[in-house]
């Protein structure tokens, strides 16, 4: 369980790159500029190794969506960022009060929680988030169901409207998803996306 | 906020970005690309103006216009640094690890001395090893250090003052009491998530300087070489943030909800 010298680096370089060059492809396209919306810059950089079952999905509740523009947001589409046998089943913005976020699961979610508004969800296509006050923000819950023994995405664009404008908020997180197999130590290095 | 010049951006677009006008040089960071910046000129903050840095002295520092220029006066021993802490409060057979990049930057207070020594801002300097601080288990809360060297400077007309001068190296662990964290994230039993947090919680009693004597701030933006994974073991269990949740600029990450 000893990470060699140039695991760190190794790590970042390796989920950084892919993010970056999809960012590049992106910003050099006529499409809108990547978080610099309402929703904020898409979390911190990071990456999520889990293991799952065969034939379970993942649920993934930990990208928070604080719209601090003047009126409420409209998501358009959700997708996954070049997945490899990863499919997203389903997408859903999910209301969220206080210091609580829908969280990950293996499994479909479980319905209601503390601080977490389950019977308020909505599709995310055509979802409609207010501007955020006190606490009350909402959370992006993406289900994601492996078709191969190692399934992977870059990150998880949202594409949405504000005020009139069209925006691209692209998260920051990669995904690793090994069906009947635990995440090794150092799992980036062996599965470098 | 000042804007600096930046580079292109890979689509022949020049990139215009703000950077803080405290301090003159900047390497940050863009969806994973490192830009260096450097400010066009000195920029004057009310009394105060700042300098460009050179590459063989370190002049982060604010000092009035009038200073001379600065000379090294003292080089003091190496210290320890704070520049990373991991916790799991409960016991589950969770895992966490902390990893310090070679390059990763780390914020380090500069002491000036103006009745007696007190802090003034910091002062951004890489390191130049790579310390795998280890995998260890649950239930502890565990500081990592390294080790850096401040100089004294003397500037004619203006106070003596104390800034990093060059990373010293060396690893040290301790067991420290958990900070309180109460935004949580869930994660599912057998997930290992790395959170790459652009940056990290300041230690404000972070390095001494004990010839000065002073205690100084110190910050490691753990950026994109640097990186904090804690693995679930046949459980559940919150991942907690203290100023924010643990995707989004949370500070210190905590493992079971404190």
């Amino acid at each position: 369980m000893s990470a060699s010298p140039r695991i760190g680096g190794l790590v970042a370089s390796r989920i950084a790159a892919p993010l970056a060059a999809a960012l590049l492809a992106t910003a050099c396209s006529s499409g809108p500029a990547i978080d610099t919306g309402p929703l904020g810059n898409g979390g911190d950089p990071g990456g999520l190794c889990s293991f799952l079952a065969p034939g379970v999905v993942l649920s993934y509740g930990a990208t928070l969506l604080e719209n601090t523009g003047q009126s409420a947001v409209v998501v358009q589409k959700v997708d996954l960022v070049q997945p490899r046998h990863l499919q997203l089943v389903a997408s859903y913005v999910v209301p969220t009060r206080g210091n609580f976020e829908v969280g990950v699961w293996d499994g479909f979610p479980p319905g209601p929680q503390p601080g977490v508004e389950w019977s308020q969800r909505m599709r995310a296509a055509g979802a409609r988030i207010p501007p955020a006050h006190g606490t009350h923000r909402a959370d992006l819950l993406t289900v994601l169901k492996p078709t191969g023994p190692v399934a992977e995405a870059q990150a998880i664009d949202v594409f949405y409207r504000e005020g009139g404008q069209q925006y691209h908020m692209q998260t920051h997180v990669r995904f690793v998803l090994l069906v009947g197999r635990h995440c090794p130590a150092n799992w980036p290095l062996k599965y470098p996306g | 906020m000042a804007v600096a010049d930046g580079s292109a951006d890979g689509c022949g677009n020049r990139l215009v970005l703000p950077v803080p006008a405290r301090s003159p040089h900047h390497a940050i960071t863009l969806y994973g690309f490192s830009v260096s910046i450097t400010q066009r000129t000195p920029v004057s903050t009310g009394d105060m103006t700042l300098r460009a840095s050179s590459q063989s002295f370190p002049s982060s520092r604010q000092a009035p216009s009038v200073c001379g220029p600065p000379v090294l006066l003292q080089v003091y021993g190496p210290q320890w640094a704070k520049v990373g802490q991991t916790s799991i409060i409960i016991t589950g057979g969770e895992t966490q690890e902390f990893t310090y990049i070679r390059s990763q930057r780390s914020n380090l207070g500069v002491g000036v001395a103006v009745n007696g020594w007190s802090e003034s801002g910091t002062y951004n300097i890489s390191t130049t090893d790579t310390i795998p601080y280890g995998v260890f288990g649950d239930n502890a809360t565990k500081l990592y250090q390294t080790k850096f060297r401040y100089a004294l400077y003397g500037e004619a007309k203006c106070p003596e003052f104390t800034q990093p001068y060059d990373y010293y190296g060396g690893a040290q662990i301790l067991n420290v009491t958990p900070v309180e964290a109460q935004q949580c994230v869930r994660y599912a039993a057998g997930t290992s998530p790395i959170f790459d947090t652009q940056t990290a919680a300041t230690f404000s009693a972070g390095i001494p300087v004990p010839a000065i004597p002073i205690t100084l701030t110190a910050q490691t933006g753990w950026s994109q070489d640097g990186s904090i994974t804690y693995t679930m073991g046949p459980n559940s269990h919150d991942i907690c943030g203290a100023s924010g949740p643990p995707g989004d600029n949370p500070g210190w990450l905590v493992v079971g909800l404190s």
